[in-house]
């Protein structure tokens, strides 16, 4: 199936979900205006369903808007790494399996405004939803382990030409705190950062509290995280923090054998311990 | 390899006088390691002896010469944590070798004779050594060996 | 309030009896002949297999009876005469004269420095001396002098000196030398004997040169030589002074020995010789020679194997060969002994120092008591009654426990005294007792919002800690610190008298929260938090601060270094202490009636003791009968019939009133905690729901099914449960036969490290059997070490004498065995003997093979989930501590026996049950169940109910509640460990008394000097 043949399944779909009443909203996307780009879309009748677009433009984790609709029914057009985040989402209660209609959507992978494919897609390792209710695509072979040229660039430096990378990209971080926005895993009522009894981390741009914040998020999101590369994605300062994020989750794969959100039944790989788990990330 | 043989070998000898805890020897190696034969003589081994008698190698234990090496000074005896009598043993081990003809009785004489004059050749040199007469005493005694 | 019970000794059993008791509500008047209880676990280093610090697990348990209002100690006392019967007893006790006033010594130890007469020390083996006046070790209970008047000058009226000097420097006054021994009454329904033992006189072998060799030393001397609070401070020394450099270990001195009249194993000597080599080589890392000589190495117990491995590893080199001479030097004083190697070899060892392993042997004085009271003791002195009833004694009331009725470990101890409170209680709890007044409560202060006023307490313990630490700079240091009131040093903080000292400071200086800078919480804050309590200070406003393990002991060769770590220690502690807030304990409804699981030997006999004691019990068992692996076996070592004993025994269940007996019953789910479960069950088509307040695992172990020596591929190879069927039903199939048994079938090898203990003595069992059923049949066992422990080295004796051979074989050129090639029916066995250096081959009838016993790991896998209770390595379950709690989890509520907690003999199996069941009973005799103040509290703001809180955690007590959308804190489970809030992205769990204010405040105080 090509890029408009799912689309019109997806929305064949959609459009029997809203006019039978069986959800109260699609969320998908829509044709932006800048770039080509796609953008969320926010679907409640079954008129607007021509506007649901499909393409590799469509690389906004949509999972982060069913956290606002909590309560209502809803389906959304998830690739792979969308469906995964949304199991992720229920095995911590944030929704019941029931509140979703998962439309998955088989996803090569996604490019920016020049046509080149994202890094984070480059080294995806699930382009099948692996929870779903409807299957649009053919499936796909699975990506196998490799590092993203980011990974591999850094594989190479030294511990020292590591740092100085790290804090050149730290340095840039003006605590706009999208990279936040746009995780689905990020739904604190109260972030960290945002705590004063403790503080745990000050409101400057300063070097050590901008790495305070961003490994601080990383290692909450370590052993959840879809490695779908939003965060990077949406920075408005282009700071490459992505590979921060496959870097634990792969860390994840390597010691307990464990990808987020693909079974509903799991238990996430930081939550669990058997007696089996490899020592490593503690004795070295 | 060899079967175990003659089960009836240990029975026997444990109903000789003597020889009723024969049975309950576990093997510590308390009294191998305490004879002083054992010491001078590695074949001389009170432990393998008992266990062979049990093991029932009846050929073996009395036809060898090993039972013969026994001194007879009973520090096994003392030391033996379940009674097991050595000493006694060897005697009627010996007894048996003659009864049943792996040894002659005159040969079982002579063994004692041997004895006898090995305790005569300790308490000359001793007395010897004390008198200061140590040379003359020797003499007398590479003399007297002649006889045994 | 139920009618007393009596408990004679204070070692660990007496101790433990006496917890259990009173915690079910029972008064005890506990007896003791020495000025302090405590008993041998005082004198020994450490124990065996974890090298805890004996002294460390033994003191809360010796103030836990210090401060309990039902029991009464009554120390330096002897039981005189037992006079009465079961449920109506006068024992009387003689209170020997102390010459000092319990209530008004303080323990200060002056009367000790101005003594003048010098006395062997008792408690240090002889090696070095006290005084005539003396406290018997320094965490002793009570903490109060004692004069022994056989010393005394002034008592003896000594023409020299009329001394007199302890009661001039008395500041309390104490001394009293009109004191005479008194005789006292006490009206008690049971009578529980735990008076443990002596060692062998090692002067009984003078082979050994004990006694005219300086430095050949016995065990137990030598366990004071280790111990840091010993003669030499804890600096391994011979007694000439030199340090050693090769130590040997003599094994099996005065056991398995028919010269002296010790016939029997005494089960411990092994494990602690191992031990203390392990120790040795700790303390002194340039060793050259530590060599352990020995017959059998009996590692039977649970993870000794895994010791034993690991001592090898170590370096300790085990030399199989039992060494009956010694001799020595006259110049170094060094020693020589003589060795045999199975080929016959004899080597000359030489060694600095030769410890001597020697055995337990039964008190002369206790023997000549049991006389007296009509109570039977073997041909040793070790109390019997029937290897059915371990714990009874041949007179109705009394019970016996621990190594009295024969030579145990720790853990054997301490179960069947538990055990034995169980049997005490089910006598006593219909009948009246006196009124014991309770204490007084003493009603908290509310602090409110004042302003902290903090006092601390720098202790020295000794010189546990002042050995390394300046702590006089340290407690000077403190009184600089935010809102110190106070401060002083004490020698050792939680001796009675200082314990009252800081209760008078708090009320002198008004202070509403205290520091004790001194050893681990882990033993030693709830003894302060009580002190807080009597005060009438919330028990949470106390902050500990470890400067001896994590200070003291890890820097000891750094002292400038310790005090400064010290000082940053304390200077963290007070500014923890600055945010403690008082924290309540609740009161929760429970549920009194057990459920135990497992229909066996253990079962039924753990059910059956809760029965007796009034409680109502379901006893869920998953095969159509009850009984277990007992309705396999034939007879117990001694030839009790298990048929029989397991009819009786069935049958009581089923008549007892309070028991339920679910048979073909699963269990499918458990939820609730201690006082409140709710199990789940399935029978049939029919789906039960049990409410119950604790919880016994009792769901034994199997044979496994070996894979080696042609089993299960010719009919004449059987396991040895199988013979014991044949026996019983086909006996005559035996006659005139030839069997070859085979030991260690599956254990001791990498797929099971573990020794499966009963297998040694069930060969012998069975062989002496069919021995006697038929002299003519030959029997020959095959084995690695024999592990007849115990009593059961008689057993061994007796096959022997009854002609059965024993060969030892190698794990590593294990036994052949093939069908003989002439005759099928029969099984050629080809062995190694090494002492004659021989292959042999025996033609057998029957080959039986001693299989492993293995825990169902699935099944104990899935039950443990619904528990929430751990495995060991093994698939056996993991009890709380191998030491001092072995029928209990960490999990409150859920108790464990049987075999489901490791291979054991059936009279274990029953000793165990009865202990499990008194450990249970003392949770269900309580009204209510009373949660910890330290739990976790969830924030509701805050939590997003994402539930990694509840994945960590491993007591189960935090969840996400679905209605309510946030995670929610079950305090009765919570035993604050704080992983909950480690965890919280968010922050949103706490954990009171050590929350996020706290440990923030203690990093600031930290990095701010």
């Amino acid at each position: 199936m090509n890029w408009e043949q799912q689309q019109q399944k997806m929305r064949d779909i959609a459009s029997e979900l809203l006019t039978n009443g069986k959800v109260d909203m699609i969320i998908g996307y829509e044709q932006a205006s800048v770039n080509g780009k796609a953008a969320p879309a926010f679907i409640t009748s079954p008129e607007e369903i021509q506007t649901l677009v499909w393409n590799d433009k469509c690389e906004n984790m949509l999972a982060k808007y069913a956290l606002r609709y909590k309560g209502k029914q809803i389906a959304i057009v998830a690739k792979a790494c969308d469906a995964r985040a949304i199991v992720g989402l229920m095995v911590e209660h944030q929704f019941p399996r029931e509140q979703i209609v998962i439309i998955g959507m088989v996803c090569p992978g996604m490019t920016d405004e020049r046509g080149r494919i994202y890094e984070s897609c480059q080294v995806c390792r699930h382009h099948n939803p692996p929870v779903y209710d409807h299957f649009v695509g053919d499936a796909m072979e699975e990506g196998e382990y490799k590092l993203s040229p980011t990974m591999a660039k850094i594989d190479a430096m030294t511990p020292d030409e590591r740092w100085a990378y790290f804090t050149s990209q730290m340095k840039k971080c003006i605590r706009c705190y999208s990279c936040r926005q746009a995780c689905y895993l990020c739904y604190c009522n109260k972030c960290f950062v945002d705590r004063n009894q403790p503080r745990w981390v000050a409101r400057t741009t300063d070097l050590s509290d901008n790495i305070y914040y961003h490994l601080g998020r990383i290692m909450h999101t370590a052993g959840r995280c879809v490695q779908c590369g939003a965060c990077e994605r949406v920075c408005p300062m282009d700071l490459k923090i992505w590979y921060l994020a496959q870097k634990v989750s792969d860390d994840c794969k390597e010691l307990y054998d464990y990808d987020a959100g693909l079974m509903l039944d799991e238990k996430p790989a930081l939550a669990d311990y058997r007696l089996e788990d490899s020592q490593k990330a503690f004795v070295d | 390899m060899i079967e175990t043989v003659d089960s009836q070998f240990k029975e026997i000898v444990s109903s000789m006088p003597g020889g009723v805890n024969l049975n309950l020897c576990y093997a510590c190696g308390a009294c191998t390691a305490v004879c002083p034969v054992s010491r001078i003589a590695e074949e001389f081994n009170p432990r393998k002896i008992i266990r062979m008698v049990l093991l029932g190698l009846k050929d073996e234990v009395l036809s060898g010469h090993e039972i013969w090496l026994c001194y007879q000074c009973h520090a096994c005896m003392t030391r033996c944590p379940q009674d097991v009598r050595f000493t006694e043993i060897i005697k009627a081990l010996r007894r048996l070798a003659v009864a049943e003809g792996y040894a002659t009785q005159d040969f079982a004489d002579k063994v004692e004779d041997v004895d006898a004059f090995s305790k005569i050749l300790r308490k000359e040199l001793v007395k010897g050594l004390y008198d200061g007469d140590l040379d003359e005493a020797k003499a007398a005694m590479i003399e007297r060996i002649k006889d045994v | 309030m139920s009618k007393p019970v009596m408990v004679l000794g204070g070692g660990i059993a007496g101790i433990q009896a006496s917890l259990d008791l009173a915690e079910m509500g029972i008064p005890v008047y506990l007896v003791e002949s020495q000025p302090s209880i405590g008993g041998r676990m005082a004198q020994l280093d450490k124990t065996f297999p974890t090298n805890d610090c004996s002294t460390c697990i033994l003191a809360p348990k010796m103030s836990s009876c210090a401060n309990h209002p039902l029991i009464k100690i009554y120390s330096y006392s002897e039981l005189k005469d037992i006079r009465g019967r079961a449920g109506d007893f006068t024992a009387v006790v003689t209170k020997k004269a102390r010459y000092v006033d319990e209530e008004a010594c303080n323990g200060c130890r002056q009367c000790l420095d101005v003594c003048p007469q010098y006395v062997d020390d008792d408690f240090n083996m002889g090696i070095d001396q006290r005084k005539a006046v003396y406290m018997l070790f320094q965490q002793g209970i009570p903490n109060v002098a004692a004069i022994d008047d056989r010393f005394c000058r002034f008592l003896n009226r000594d023409k020299n000196d009329k001394c007199g000097r302890c009661a001039r420097i008395c500041p309390r006054k104490a001394i009293r030398y009109g004191q005479r021994d008194k005789d006292i009454e006490l009206e008690v329904g049971a009578i529980i004997l735990a008076t443990g033992y002596d060692t062998f006189a090692a002067e009984l072998k003078p082979e050994y040169g004990y006694g005219s060799y300086r430095n050949v030393v016995t065990s137990m001397e030598y366990e004071r030589i280790m111990s840091a609070s010993g003669p030499y401070g804890g600096h391994i020394k011979r007694p000439d002074g030199k340090e050693p450099k090769r130590i040997a270990f003599l094994q099996c001195v005065g056991s398995r020995d028919a010269k002296c009249d010790r016939e029997y194993c005494s089960s411990v000597c092994c494990m602690y010789a191992m031990k203390e080599a392990v120790i040795t080589r700790e303390h002194i890392k340039s060793i050259d020679d530590l060599s352990i000589y020995y017959m059998d190495m009996r590692a039977f117990g649970k993870d000794f194997e895994r010791y034993y491995e690991n001592a090898k590893k170590q370096g300790i080199n085990f030399v199989r060969s039992r060494v009956t001479e010694i001799a020595e030097d006259s110049d170094t004083h060094d020693l020589k002994l003589y060795a045999v190697d199975e080929q016959g070899r004899v080597s000359e060892d030489e060694f600095d120092m030769v410890v001597l392993s020697v055995g337990l042997v039964p008190r002369p004085d206790v023997v000549e008591l049991c006389q007296r009271a009509g109570i039977k003791t073997d041909r040793y002195g070790f109390v019997h009654a029937d290897d059915m009833a371990p714990i009874q004694t041949t007179r109705e009331g009394v019970l016996a426990c621990g190594v009295l009725t024969g030579p145990k470990d720790i853990p054997e101890t301490v179960y069947e005294a538990s055990g034995a409170a169980s049997l005490a209680a089910q006598l006593v709890k219909d009948l009246p007792g006196p009124e014991i007044p309770k204490p007084e409560e003493v009603p908290m202060r509310d602090i409110g919002r004042e302003r902290p006023r903090i006092g601390v307490f720098v202790c020295h313990c000794g010189t546990n800690i002042a050995g390394v630490v300046d702590v006089k700079a340290a407690a000077e240091y403190a009184k600089a610190l935010p809102c110190v009131e106070y401060v002083d040093d004490t020698m050792y903080a939680c001796a009675a008298d200082t314990q009252g000292f800081i209760a008078d400071m708090i009320k002198e200086h008004d202070l509403n929260r205290v520091v004790v800078a001194s050893c681990t919480p882990r033993t030693h804050e709830p003894l302060f938090q009580d002190v807080l309590r009597k005060s009438g200070l919330n028990p949470y406003l106390f902050t500990m601060v470890n400067i001896r393990d994590q200070c003291s002991w890890v820097h000891m060769d750094y002292p400038e270094e310790a005090t400064e770590k010290a000082k940053d220690l304390i200077r963290m502690a007070v500014a923890k202490a600055y945010y403690a807030q008082p924290l309540q304990q609740q009161v929760l409804p429970k549920d009194s009636s057990a459920l135990v699981i497992g229909g066996g030997l253990a079962g039924m006999t753990s059910a059956l003791s809760l029965a007796k004691q009034g409680y109502k019990v379901y006893l869920v068992e998953k095969e159509p009968v009850l009984g277990g692996n007992a309705r396999l076996m034939n007879t117990s070592a001694r030839g009790r019939s298990f048929e029989q004993y397991m009819d009786e025994l069935t049958e009581s269940v089923y008549d007892h009133p309070y028991i339920t007996v679910l048979t073909s019953a699963h269990i499918s789910a458990v939820e609730g905690y201690v006082g409140n479960f709710i199990t789940t069950v399935r029978k049939g088509p029919d789906t039960i729901k049990l409410n119950h307040g604790v919880i016994i695992v009792a769901v034994g172990a199997n044979e496994s099914m070996p894979d080696e020596y042609l089993y299960g591929q010719h009919p004449a190879v059987m396991t040895q449960l199988k013979l014991e069927r044949q026996i019983k039903h086909h006996v005559d199939d035996f006659k005139g036969k030839r069997i070859v048994m085979i030991q260690c079938v599956g254990s001791r090898e990498p797929q099971r490290p573990y020794c499966s203990r009963v297998c040694c003595t069930q060969a012998v069992k069975n062989a002496i059997c069919l021995k006697e059923m038929d002299p003519t049949i030959q029997i020959t066992i095959l084995y690695r070490e024999m592990r007849t422990y115990g009593m059961n080295e008689l057993y061994y004796e007796k096959a022997r004498r009854l002609g059965v051979d024993f060969v030892r074989y190698d794990v590593d050129d294990k036994p052949r065995v093939t069908v003989d090639e002439d005759d099928s029916n029969k099984i050629n066995v080809e062995f190694y003997e090494h002492l004659i250096g021989r292959t042999l081959k025996i033609k057998a009838d029957y080959l039986i093979l001693s299989a492993a016993i293995e825990a169902d790991r699935e099944s104990n896998a899935e039950l443990s989930q619904m528990l929430k209770v751990p495995i060991n390595q093994d698939g056996f379950f993991l009890e709380a501590h191998m030491k001092l709690r072995p029928v209990e989890f960490a999990t409150d509520g859920i108790f464990l026996c049987g075999m489901a907690h490791a291979p054991k003999n059936a009279d274990e199996v029953i000793a165990q049950a009865q202990g499990a069941a008194a450990r249970a009973a003392s949770i269900l005799a309580k009204e209510y169940i009373t949660t910890d103040g330290m739990v976790a509290k969830v924030n509701r703001f805050l939590c997003v109910a994402c539930g990694i809180c509840e994945s960590i955690c491993p007591y189960k007590a935090i969840a996400v509640d679905p209605q309510l959308h946030v995670a929610v804190v079950n305090a009765a489970l919570c035993k604050g460990c704080g992983l909950c809030s480690a965890t919280c992205r968010p922050g949103a769990v706490d954990l009171q008394g050590f929350d996020d204010s706290e440990i923030l405040a203690q990093l600031d105080a930290l990095y701010s000097w």
